[in-house]
């Protein structure tokens, strides 16, 4: 697949929203990409990426479950769409194809 | 709970956040933003978490999560508004003329209004930056010596400053002042370490002798020296960072020392950054007021011209401490002023208003008036107002081609408000690219303008000024509202019945206001066109006016400072010397020239008159050949001869020694004698040193000639032929076109004599002329800016008379069908037009009249004003007028009646 259109962070995102499975809403995903890589996201950026995957047809979302912690407000979930997943997958074949064509000494040679 | 913690979340940002954000993201951000804030509360303080969460606030304001404008419309108004652009857009590609013209027009209109505003806003800008500047005062002096009343002057006596620190508990501190110019010639001179002499002849910097204070009062910020002592030691000197570069070329200036006149060496103690243009006191130099006499300073009464400042304790009412001046000038000044029947008067002058409002005698350098400033501001306005008056009247003009449109959206349903934001819109976006327009070309003008100006008021940098972007916004919308708002309301107001029908008739009230506004345009133009004409009048006047000596044949060489007692001798055989030249006329050497102010003034009077019978008289020393090189007529007696040179009194030494001396008509005038030629060897009283009266007999009456320019008056002189040296000027006057030969050689001629001096020289009309400089840029400003008027009405004119002819091309072409000539329907359009001009003029010349009125009256000698001198204006205005609907009437004229009559 040629030209896939999903930026390093987009696929961290990505992949967060696979771990998290059915409980992937916005603050779910802040933190488990803080706790899976260390890397403090801003809310407004990860919100943003979120939507953009959603328009890129990478996810789909729903909004349920509203508790009093949120103050009312419902979550929006977000999960991988079939083709988000086929894209992930992709990347990653790309990766580790890639990963196995490095020459032994690349990463040996002292 | 939940209220507590709600409370504690800033509620501005979640409103921000409501307003902003995308209402369809809203819920659920809100939600994150609410939970992260919870589990921040559980690790953090209070504060700490809101302020985390004010920057989560804000990292939703990003583009993609913020509400869309368009969406945020109703769907219909969203589609409308996309279309108002498209529309808008083909209207102005379609109509190029139209459009261009009120592109163009309203870019000139707005740049002239930028440059303006800028260069005002350096005018005010004058002596702002001075630390403190509010509790800065100048004390100036007003005395009534002499016949003409009151005269206020910027310099008072030397011992006033001090004084008022001493008895006046509110001066702080002061300073003064001391021009070198009035004091004698400046040769500076140093050796480096070649043993080579470096010379310079201070004419041309400004020198100031001034008291250490001046470094702290002003904004003179030293880059080598202590501000505290610089000034204190009496053989210190302190000079500008550019002054120093040029002087010693880049060596290390602290601590060399200058000499001043080969006899004063001083040691330079402080360098100074470059003072910036816009103050009132400019120099290079500073010399320690120490170097005079300090004590005798301080009770010196009787020499006012020295420039007082002083600074009062913060929050002091100038007011009070003026209150108490009149007990202070009787306990210093009683006795002079009872001796001397006068009377003086102290006044406190705020140093930030003496650029634009102090206009007093003896000025440290030429002022600007507010009056001046409001006038250029008022300019500038009418010129973006003839602009958008163009705009308007080709608007409606045109807006019968678009009134199909208009039925046509009316009927589909477009309400009127949309119709008015439509019109409105175009109506911005001709403004919006004029102002990009402009913002280019004030770029593109910097450097033309700085020359005009001659003061480097704009810079690229102005670009970074917010409150340019604002005035450049309210232009905008204020404009494009102004501009807009008549039109759309016209248009709008179309009933699409008629319209449609093809019924609409020519709507009366708008060809009325279209009439109104054009008016208006002609009536700014001819009061501006005037009021050029006239200052360009004014100003050529006075450089074409007899000035009643010969200013066109004259060079002026500064004469030798490095003198001894033979100097007096050197000097005649010099001059004998250049006189062996065929190119040489005359040679004489003066203490002043024309085009200079004379600072040495006292009284004089009829020999038996009493003391209070004195009138005011300028003193120049003179020799025997400056009637000759000045070309000055003698009404009466004779001229100065060697043995009339007197010492004035000076040595004191010889009681009954003779004394000799010329005085102009307006001397002979002024001390009452009926006649000029009555003064003939009468003894007249007069002083030159001290106070001391002495008796000199007239033995010649000369012509007037303007010492300054034509804005001053006609001053008494009294001339003086001493045989002491007192020599700063020696003018030659020459004979021939080839000037830098004749210049090499009394170059020659001058090194061989007076080897120790530089030789300098200037061409004294040059000189003369330089006093109307101010007058140039300000006739060279108004020219320009009545000149872009008038292009932008000719403009609009052009445009209106290009659509009228349009619209009377059926009248011409039945009334050509009916037989009348190509001539007779060629002056329909200009005659129409006729009729407006004669309306202007009768509202605009009153008006230009009474202003250049006021103008002319700050002029001593002055054009007499003409009938014609308004006429002319009016007859440009008319031709321009003309010219522009000309073209499009005989264009209409030519068309062949069948073309246009068939579609009927």
């Amino acid at each position: 697949m040629k030209g896939i259109n999903l930026g390093e962070f987009e696929e961290i995102v990505m992949l967060a929203v696979a771990i998290l499975n059915e409980d992937a809403y916005g603050y779910a995903i802040n933190k488990e990409i803080l706790s899976q890589t260390g890397r403090k996201v801003s809310l407004g950026a990860l919100h943003a990426a979120l939507h953009r995957l959603e328009s890129k047809g990478y996810l789909r979302s729903h909004l349920a479950g509203a508790t009093t912690k949120r103050g009312g407000k419902r979550r929006r979930f977000f999960c991988l769409t079939n083709y988000g997943k086929k894209v992930l997958e992709e990347k990653r074949n790309i990766r580790e194809n890639m990963w196995l064509s490095i020459p032994e000494v690349v990463f040996n040679a002292k | 709970m939940d209220n507590h913690n709600k409370s504690n979340r800033p509620a501005w940002a979640d409103n921000l956040l409501r307003w902003l954000c995308n209402p369809a993201y809203l819920e659920e951000i809100e939600g994150d933003l609410r939970e992260a804030f919870e589990d921040r509360l559980k690790k953090h303080k209070p504060w700490v978490a809101r302020l985390y969460h004010l920057m989560d606030v804000f990292s939703f304001l990003r583009p993609s999560l913020l509400k869309n404008p368009f969406s945020q419309l109703n769907i219909n108004h969203a589609v409308m508004l996309r279309n108002h652009f498209k529309v808008s857009r083909r209207v102005l590609l379609k109509n190029k003329l139209f459009s261009l013209i009120n592109i163009v027009g309203l870019a000139i209109g707005i740049t002239a209004y930028v440059l303006i505003i800028q260069y005002v806003k350096f005018e005010f800008s004058y002596d702002q930056h001075h630390p403190r500047v509010d509790d800065l005062y100048r004390v100036t002096l007003t005395t009534n010596l002499g016949e003409k009343g009151f005269i206020t002057s910027a310099t008072n006596h030397p011992a006033v400053a001090p004084a008022m620190k001493a008895d006046f508990p509110e001066v702080e501190n002061y300073t003064r002042l001391f021009e070198q110019s009035i004091w004698g010639t400046f040769v500076l001179s140093s050796t480096d370490n070649s043993g080579e002499v470096m010379k310079l002849n201070a004419k041309d910097e400004h020198v100031l002798i001034a008291d250490n204070s001046v470094l702290s009062l002003f904004a003179v910020s030293l880059l080598q020296g202590n501000p505290e002592t610089a000034l204190k030691d009496p053989q210190s000197i302190v000079l500008s960072a550019s002054f120093a570069d040029r002087f010693f070329g880049g060596e290390d200036p602290m601590g060399k020392t200058i000499s001043i006149n080969n006899k004063f060496p001083l040691k330079v103690t402080g360098i100074f950054e470059d003072l910036p243009q816009n103050t009132h006191i400019h120099f290079d130099i500073l010399v320690p007021l120490s170097f005079m006499d300090e004590d005798w300073l301080r009770n010196m009464w009787k020499w006012p011209e020295f420039y007082n400042y002083i600074r009062l304790k913060p929050g002091t009412n100038p007011g009070t401490l003026e209150a108490k001046f009149p007990a202070f000038i009787k306990k210093y000044l009683g006795e002079l002023m009872s001796e001397h029947g006068f009377e003086a008067k102290f006044e406190l002058q705020p140093v930030k208003d003496i650029h634009l409002k102090s206009h007093l005698h003896k000025e440290i350098s030429a002022n600007s008036s507010d009056r001046t400033l409001y006038f250029l501001i008022i300019i500038s306005g009418f010129v973006i107002l003839i602009a958008l008056i163009n705009f308007i009247n080709l608007s409606t003009a045109k807006s019968v081609e678009r009134a199909k449109e208009v039925g046509l959206r009316k009927v589909v349903g477009v309400s009127r408000g949309a119709l008015i934001g439509q019109f409105l819109l175009e109506s911005m976006m001709i403004n919006c690219i004029s102002i990009i327009l402009s913002i280019g070309l004030v770029s593109l003008l910097i450097n033309p303008f700085n020359h005009l100006v001659g003061l480097n008021v704009l810079s690229l940098s102005m670009w970074t000024e917010p409150a340019l972007w604002l005035t450049l916004l309210l232009i905008f919308l204020s404009g494009g509202i102004l501009a807009g708002i008549y039109p759309a309301f016209v248009l709008s107001g179309y009933k699409p019945v008629y319209v449609l029908k093809g019924k609409i008739h020519q709507t009366g009230q708008g060809v009325l206001l279209r009439k109104i506004l054009v008016v208006a345009q002609f009536s700014i133009s001819i009061t501006l066109i005037v009021g050029t004409f006239i200052v360009y009048s004014q100003f050529s006047y006075m450089q074409n006016q007899e000035l009643g000596f010969d200013a066109a044949h004259n060079v002026v060489v500064n004469a030798p400072t490095v003198v001894d007692s033979t100097i007096n001798h050197k000097i005649e055989v010099f001059k004998s010397e250049l006189l062996r030249s065929a190119h040489i006329n005359a040679v004489t050497v003066t203490d002043n020239i024309p085009g200079k102010r004379i600072t040495l003034s006292n009284t004089i009077r009829k020999q038996h008159e009493a003391k209070e019978k004195g009138v005011v008289c300028y003193y120049v020393n003179i020799d025997h050949n400056f009637l000759d090189a000045y070309q000055i007529d003698l009404l009466a007696g004779r001229n100065f001869t060697i043995e009339d040179r007197s010492s004035y009194g000076r040595r004191n030494t010889n009681e009954t020694e003779q004394h000799r001396v010329m005085i102009n008509k307006a001397a002979a005038i002024a001390m009452g004698f009926p006649e000029p030629e009555k003064a003939l060897n009468e003894k007249i009283i007069f002083k030159v040193w001290g106070t001391m009266d002495g008796t000199a007999e007239v033995i010649g009456i000369v012509d007037n000639h303007h010492q300054q320019s034509l804005q001053k008056d006609l001053d008494p002189v009294i001339f003086l032929y001493p045989d002491y040296y007192t020599g700063m000027y020696m003018t030659v006057s020459i004979n021939t076109r080839n000037t830098i030969a004749t210049m090499d050689f009394i170059g020659k001629q001058f090194s061989e004599f007076f080897p120790h001096d530089p030789y300098k020289y200037f061409f004294l009309d040059e000189y003369f002329n330089r006093q109307y400089r101010a007058d140039r840029q300000f006739g060279q400003i108004c020219l320009l800016f009545s000149g872009l008027a008038i292009f932008i009405a000719a403009l609009g004119l052009f445009g209106l008379g290009s659509f009228m002819a349009l619209q009377k091309i059926r009248e011409i072409s039945v009334r050509k069908v009916l037989g009348a000539s190509l001539m007779q329907v060629v002056v329909l359009l200009p005659r129409q037009l006729l009729k407006l001009i004669i309306i202007s003029g009768v509202i605009a010349l009153p008006i230009a009249y009474i202003m250049v009125d006021k103008w002319l009256s700050d002029f001593a000698f002055r054009i007499d004003m003409d009938w014609w001198m308004f006429m002319f204006p009016l007859l440009i205005v008319f031709m321009v007028a003309i010219l522009s609907v000309l073209f499009q009437s005989i264009k209409a004229g030519l068309i062949n009646p069948a073309d246009s009559l068939k579609s009927e």
